[in-house]
């Protein structure tokens, strides 16, 4: 892996067409600026993530979607003490 | 209206009862429209996001303040702003589980809930920024086991489909 340092309004380019700028730096993150062919996805890591869990989540089975329920709503309304509506 | 859904049967709806995701929910982007059915009438701890436009595709959610009663996420405010409320306390919020067989296993996005403004039906769901929240909690962490978690929150009771 490449590790470089780069400073503000400092840029890398990566390939031809692919240029990344520093925009800002602070202690709340850094802002960077991407120009690239629009053809190429550029996502935050945490996004590629949250699809991988939606992914996941997708179409649950029923018969574990009714355990889970009961075993949900056993153990709030026991906590509840009996004030069930 | 009716829609035929592959997991739960006809369910019948009407243009209110849609929440719209306009820029769908992260990995379905061109599923915009969503109904929040509830399994039970008896019991809402557990609901269905139903997409209208492909009915095999769904979702099982659940009010994070159930099983986490500080749950406070923090929107930017841009995404208030889309919202259009001006604070998160006007929200709703869901969030998407993944059901295991085992289902002490299962896991909630807490990192990644569905924000719905409950006046509008509108919704988006975020990435909460530098949360102490996962994507892949463990629900069972959140269950309590002593009597200890009171506040049950049935503010989103207006956003649910019933079932018929």
């Amino acid at each position: 892996m490449l590790i470089l340092r780069r400073k503000k309004d400092e840029s890398i380019l990566i390939g031809d067409n692919i240029r990344i700028t520093i925009v800002e730096c602070g202690s709340e993150g850094v802002r960077i600026a991407i120009d690239a062919p629009k053809q190429i996805s550029i996502l935050r890591e945490e996004l590629s993530k949250a699809e991988v869990v939606n992914k996941d989540a997708l179409a649950p089975q029923s018969e574990y979607l009714h355990t889970m329920r009961s075993f949900l709503s056993q153990r709030l309304h026991q906590n509840e003490g009996n004030e069930q509506k | 209206m009716n829609l035929i859904t592959t997991d739960y049967g006809d369910i019948q709806y009407s243009n209110e009862d849609l929440i719209l995701f306009t820029d769908g929910i992260f990995g379905f982007p061109d599923l915009t429209q969503y109904l929040l059915i509830c399994l039970d009438e008896q019991d809402s701890s557990l609901l269905v996001l139903q997409s209208v436009q492909k009915p095999e595709i769904s979702f099982a959610v659940l009010n994070p303040l159930l099983l986490y009663p500080d749950y406070s996420p923090a929107l930017t405010p841009e995404e208030l702003v889309s919202l259009e409320v001006s604070d998160v306390g006007d929200l709703s919020y869901y969030v998407i589980c993944v059901i295991k067989q085992d289902f002490k296993e299962s896991t909630v996005n807490l990192k990644a809930p569905l924000a719905i403004n409950p006046q509008t039906l509108r919704g988006m769901q975020v990435i909460l920024e530098g949360s102490q929240y996962g994507f892949r909690q463990k629900m069972d962490d959140f269950l309590p086991d002593s009597d200890n978690s009171e506040n049950r929150s049935d503010a989103d009771a207006d956003t649910e489909t019933e079932k018929r």
